[in-house]
């Protein structure tokens, strides 16, 4: 099951407070019903999203972010959308207290904000939830390894970079040039040299 | 003809083709997906076309993937060639001259950065820039007088008549140890062991970022062997 917090719907319960005037950007960000800390993702298309402050931690560039005080007002993401981001935010809900990121987590403690987030391995049902996440079709694969990329989010990296590499495992080189439409830029002496050279690679 | 069309195709910025759709995730994505990958489909890649081939020729990438596997590890002066001979993937490593292809028209800052620690020479480091002052043999009244609180100065000469200054130095310990087995620290979950001499051809060699050390684990067991 997942980790000893207020469960699987916390984040539909979230309240955003509104910002009070004059916060300064060392005080701690909104906090939501339960006496949870939220923060408010804003996609590129405009929607908003709201999630636990420790979940979004798991992503570098949010965390840079937050501890800089920008964690008061809506964040805009431009080049996530809508749908993407949904996804990343449920991802990071699912993966709480998972040790790809949360060993890191350890190190910026502050003022016990993770107490209750001690590690944990992947459950089964975290790891079904990686499986289902990936099973897009390649675009929707790209867009979700940049969005991994630019918010710097380890497990989020970790479950796309491993489906990509899925993919791509046990193609032939041929197969991998017409799935991602590559032009082959050698001169055939060039091909037969390098496949004589990579021979191990095709037994 | 195909000599014009040669130089257009140098001048050019040759990654989006030679990647097609790949050209929309950034190269530090691409390496970190192709590190996930087997000797063999790496392999495959490099022969896919021009950038793949240098993205899958990356010493970093072949030194994850040799790190993955366990067992004894003999350095052949690249990660890739001690991958291919630990895995018995390339049978004639050492005669084997590959010679690595080039190309033009592809630039990468991540590469560039990754590549530039490896090489980079700390030589500019070094603290002492000789403008110190040295002494050798130095009494207690003359380092109050002269130095204490005053100026640094470099006390030298202290260890000469040491053992350890011949009896360790790298070719002593080679000649007594070489065969031994060290475990390897570093980026592997698996067991790894070093035999000495191959470390020391290793630490002489390589150009990692994040060189592997050797530990030894019954050190204080060895202890006494190692201080007569």
């Amino acid at each position: 099951m997942s980790s000893g917090d207020s469960g699987p719907s916390s984040s539909k319960q979230l309240v955003q407070q509104p910002a009070a005037a004059g916060r300064s950007p060392n005080q701690p960000p909104l906090l939501g019903a339960g006496g949870r800390k939220v923060i408010v993702l804003k996609s590129g298309d405009e929607e908003e999203f709201e999630v636990d402050l420790l979940d979004a931690m798991q992503s570098r560039t949010l965390r840079r972010a937050i501890e800089d005080g920008c964690g008061d007002g809506p964040m805009p993401l431009p080049n996530l959308t809508g749908p993407v981001l949904a996804k990343v935010v449920e991802l990071f809900r699912r993966h709480r207290g998972d040790p790809r990121w949360a060993d890191e987590l350890q190190e910026t403690e502050k003022e016990g904000m993770f107490k209750d987030y001690a590690p944990q391995k992947p459950t089964a049902e975290v790891k079904g939830f990686d499986r289902e996440f990936v099973s897009v079709d390649r675009d929707a694969l790209f867009d979700l390894l940049r969005a991994a990329n630019f918010l710097e989010a380890p497990g989020l990296l970790d479950v796309t970079c491993d489906a990509a590499a899925d993919a791509v495992m046990n193609m032939t080189v041929e197969e991998v040039r017409e799935y991602f439409g590559l032009v082959n830029d050698y001169t055939p002496e060039e091909e037969a040299a390098l496949r004589k050279q990579h021979e191990w690679a095709f037994q | 003809m195909e000599n014009q069309q040669e130089e257009y195709q140098q001048r050019r910025d040759r990654r989006p083709e030679a990647l097609g759709d790949l050209r929309l995730l950034p190269d530090e994505l691409l390496c970190a997906i192709i590190d996930r990958l087997a000797p063999g489909d790496v392999g495959r890649l490099a022969c896919v076309s021009s950038v793949m081939y240098i993205l899958c020729n990356e010493e970093p990438l072949w030194m994850n993937l040799c790190l993955r596997f366990a067992g004894p590890l003999e350095y052949k002066n690249s990660w890739k060639k001690t991958t291919l001979y630990r895995q018995s993937l390339s049978t004639a490593v050492s005669e084997t001259h590959e010679k690595p292809l080039t190309f033009d028209g592809f630039n990468s800052l991540y590469l560039y950065r990754r590549w530039y620690r490896r090489f980079t020479t700390l030589d500019a480091f070094f603290m002492d820039k000789g403008d110190l002052e040295r002494k050798q043999d130095i009494s207690l009244e003359e380092f109050c007088a002269n130095y204490d609180g005053q100026k640094p100065v470099l006390l030298t000469d202290l260890a000469n008549t040491w053992p350890a200054r011949h009896s360790w130095t790298i070719d002593q310990l080679v000649k007594k140890y070489g065969e031994t087995a060290f475990r390897i620290s570093q980026k592997s979950s698996k067991k790894i062991s070093m035999k000495f001499k191959d470390y020391v051809s290793y630490m002489s060699h390589q150009h990692d970022e994040d060189p592997l050390y050797v530990f030894d684990d019954k050190w204080s067991e060895e202890m006494e062997v190692i201080f007569i």
